[in-house]
């Protein structure tokens, strides 16, 4: 009986304590808010719905889920699908009392709920007990935050995941003489666990089987990580928002920081979740809706576009370029002299010592050890370099600082920011005269995203990434796929500057299936490609190069599974509008009685507008095809 | 080439310090208080290994708070502008060594910020930094340091130009 009486007392003292002891004013002020709020049909506007990321839901009964499932991030225990009791809960919430640690109220976990609703029911501060906010305040280094940039960096082939490039976002001080290296930053990815293999990487992250959410970091952090590490450029939209905007942004980061979401790679990414982000300002729509897929490009793109009451959203857009860019840059503005001395640097740093170095005057010295600085840290391995680059680097280091200080380089121009570009996915239409299979038509779809000749604004020059690309023909009155491309990457760098480990280097993956050659319509193979190459510039405009490879494919008419294949290519721009390609590849089948196999190609491109585009292809491969297509960006 | 190398996509580039580095450094006349490479755990694993997929990713969660709470000193006493500035250095070690070479940078301005140098400190405090620096880097072990090492020195040179000749300019 008495330990009875004990746990009834325990039991209690414990619902005592866990229910929020609101004075009788407290709680009428906050019943009145919900009043109000539930009068102003707040629960069902948009800009609550966007704060708890409520995503339509038939299954849902009120037809909501957000798109967190981290328990944190609700008040109410059924807020995820519950807009209307997730606002009331709130409320409720921020009129509790303060407890022990004031960063744990409601008012600071939920700064961007808390913002909002005093904005929105125009309500005075002391409508909800004070509560001092420290660690937000730290955050916002004691609100001085004046603006917010979309950051843009530029795709890398190295990594699937990166191919497409990627979104984050920076505070930009108050304090305009501070660096913008220290400000910070907010990140959005998937949360992969470590030692997961490529496959199941590429997999689980196409299908959401990772959880994804927001970090945070000083911006110099990224900026060395993808400027210094893997060579991405990064192009920063600085936003022209009101201060309460600010604020609200702000304020909703702050809350989702260390929230979960699932991760698609293709819409729900990090380019789709800041634009959410983002469209918590009034007016502001950059979310391709209409598209089944979310570019960050295309994100960006809209964002330069879009304006509120008239005005541009984007205020100003600044370039950081990568230690690539930087280097192909300083080696333009180099003389014949120069680049000499530099060249033999490279081969030997021993030519630090030799009369054409020596003689240089002391400017032009400057400008060589500068840009072989950027050359080393280019070519080297920034995680293990080896004793031969750690001694050079260093002896350049060690002449640099012999000599005076100051910087002999003119800035580095802008070139084709991505909002310049064009939209992300093409259709084609041609008319098609093949010597084997009669006259028709063609029709292309390739949802994403560039080859060698439309490669522009955030793209890899002279490269191609293409995914689920499909080729149909209706020739001679049959409707027949040529082929389909789950994926086709070709990384062509064509070495600017033609030092030892900037030669040019080509790559390219294929996984697709298609017709075995021009004159047959229904020889479809699944075949997996590869090759490794090499490139160089003969002048700005025009890239050679040569590449050997093979590929794997079902064995089909006799033509056996395994072919080895060498090719010569060229790409040629004759304009800002106008380029083309050619090539010829050999392919010697290995178990197979046919012999080799010769493929060449010509296709010339003509952009009509920045959507639109004419082409010309020429291809022989045991038949002749000419197309002539015109194509549309969307 | 370099980005065929998935290899070459990595955070971790200086896991590790070796002991006698540190307590070299730990014995050094420089400045006040804790050097945040000895004391406040940069010198151990600031980034934990990390795997190529999650850095594509880019999620990194809290590194702040990473790096401290491995800490052998109380947390008090590794926090603020030496430790941010400490932190800054050794992770763009190789923009601010070019850049003090070349005398100017905004990798340079950004630590005499952090620091709390007023600017029209930094011309004189460059000056000083770039005349010890030089003579490191000119020095035969130089090469055979790692990033680390090299930062740390780094970090010891411009916070005793800081202490010994600038306190007054800088509020760090």
């Amino acid at each position: 009986m008495l330990m009875m009486s004990r746990i009834l007392m325990c039991l209690c003292l414990a619902s005592a304590w866990a229910v929020p002891v609101f004075g009788d004013g407290v709680v009428s002020k906050v019943e009145g808010i919900i009043r109000l709020a539930q009068e102003q049909g707040l629960a069902r506007q948009k800009t609550w719905l966007r704060l708890g990321h409520y995503e339509p839901d038939d299954a849902s009964p009120s037809g909501w889920t957000s798109a967190i499932h981290s328990p944190a991030f609700f008040v109410s225990e059924t807020g995820n699908t519950d807009p209307l009791g997730e606002l009331k809960a709130t409320i409720r919430a921020f009129g509790e009392p303060l407890g022990k640690d004031a960063n744990a109220h409601p008012q600071c976990r939920f700064k961007g709920r808390y913002t909002w609703l005093l904005s929105t029911l125009q309500l005075g501060i002391d409508r909800f007990p004070a509560v001092p906010c420290e660690a937000y305040k730290k955050w916002t280094k004691g609100h001085a935050v004046e603006s917010i940039s979309l950051l843009y960096a530029t795709g890398y082939l190295g990594n699937p995941a990166s191919f497409y490039g990627h979104t984050l976002l920076k505070f930009n001080s108050r304090d305009s003489a501070r660096s913008a290296l220290l400000d910070v930053s907010v990140n959005y990815g998937a949360i992969v666990p470590p030692n997961e293999g490529p496959i199941t990487y590429v997999l689980k992250g196409m299908l959401g089987g990772y959880d994804a959410g927001f970090s945070h970091i000083q911006f110099y952090f990224h900026n060395h990580n993808y400027g210094e590490l893997e060579l991405r450029d990064i192009w920063e939209y600085q936003l022209d928002l009101s201060q309460p905007q600010v604020d609200l942004i702000m304020g909703h980061l702050w809350e989702l920081l260390g929230k979960k979401y699932r991760y698609y790679f293709f819409r729900k990414n990090c380019g789709y979740r800041m634009a959410e982000i983002l469209e918590l300002v009034e007016g502001l729509d950059i979310i391709p809706r209409s598209h089944p897929f979310v570019f960050p490009q295309t994100v960006m793109t809209n964002l330069s576009a879009a304006k509120i009451g008239g005005q541009s959203v984007v205020s100003n857009v600044r370039y950081h370029p990568s230690r690539q860019s930087r280097l192909y840059d300083k080696y333009q503005q180099l003389d014949k002299t120069e680049r000499t001395a530099l060249a033999s640097l490279a081969q030997n740093i021993d030519a630090l010592n030799n009369a054409e170095y020596i003689q240089l005057e002391t400017s032009s010295q400057r400008l060589v050890l500068e840009t072989f600085g950027d050359y080393i840290q280019f070519v080297s391995d920034p995680q293990k370099p080896s004793d031969a680059e750690k001694s050079r680097y260093k002896r350049v280091l060690a002449e640099r600082f012999r000599l005076p200080a100051g910087s002999d380089f003119s800035a580095i121009s802008i070139s084709k920011p991505p909002h310049q570009g064009r939209r992300p996915s093409y259709v084609q239409f041609g008319a098609i005269n093949n010597s084997g299979l009669g006259e028709g038509f063609s029709i292309n779809i390739r949802p994403s995203y560039y080859d060698a000749l439309d490669a522009g604004s955030g793209h890899v020059d002279n490269s191609e990434l293409k995914m689920l690309e499909a080729q149909l023909r209706y020739l001679d009155n049959k409707l027949f796929v040529r082929s389909v491309d789950i994926v086709s990457v070709e990384s062509v760098s064509s070495g600017t500057t033609g030092l030892p480990g900037d030669r040019g280097f080509t790559w390219g993956l294929k996984l697709g299936a298609e017709q075995q050659n021009l004159r047959c319509d229904n020889c479809l193979v699944a075949r997996f490609q590869g090759d490794m190459g090499l490139a160089k510039h003969l002048s700005k405009d025009t890239v050679v190069g040569i590449n050997v490879g093979g590929a794997i494919q079902n064995n089909r008419h006799g033509y056996g599974s395994l072919y080895a294949k060498s090719a010569v290519f060229t790409h040629v721009r004759l304009s800002a509008e106008t380029n083309f390609r050619a090539s010829y590849e050999n392919r010697a089948h290995i178990d197979s009685s046919e012999g080799n196999e010769s493929t060449y190609v010509f296709e010339g491109r003509h952009s009509l507008s920045r959507n639109m585009d004419l082409r010309l292809f020429v291809e022989r491969n045991k038949a002749t095809e000419y197309a002539l297509s015109l194509g549309y960006y969307w | 080439m370099k980005m065929f190398r998935t290899s070459c996509i990595a955070l971790t580039l200086f896991a590790g310090l070796s002991t006698s580095a540190l307590a070299e450094m730990g014995n050094k006349p420089v400045g006040s208080g804790p050097n945040p490479f000895v004391d406040c755990g940069i010198g151990a694993s600031l980034f934990p290994d990390t795997h190529w997929a999650a850095i594509s990713s880019n999620v990194i969660w809290d590194i702040g708070t990473t790096a401290l709470t491995s800490a052998t000193a109380s947390p008090e006493t590794c926090q603020g502008a030496k430790v941010e500035a400490a932190m800054f250095i050794k992770e763009t070690y190789p923009n601010l060594i070019e850049e003090t070479a070349a005398g100017q940078g905004e990798h340079l301005s950004a630590v005499m910020q952090i620091l709390g140098c007023s600017a029209d400190s930094h011309a004189s405090i460059v000056e000083s930094v770039r005349a010890e620096m030089g003579a490191k880097v000119g020095s035969d072990n130089y090469s055979s340091m790692d990033q680390l090492q090299k930062s740390a020195d780094f970090y010891g040179v411009i916070n005793a130009v800081v202490e010994e000749a600038h306190s007054d300019s800088c509020a760090a």
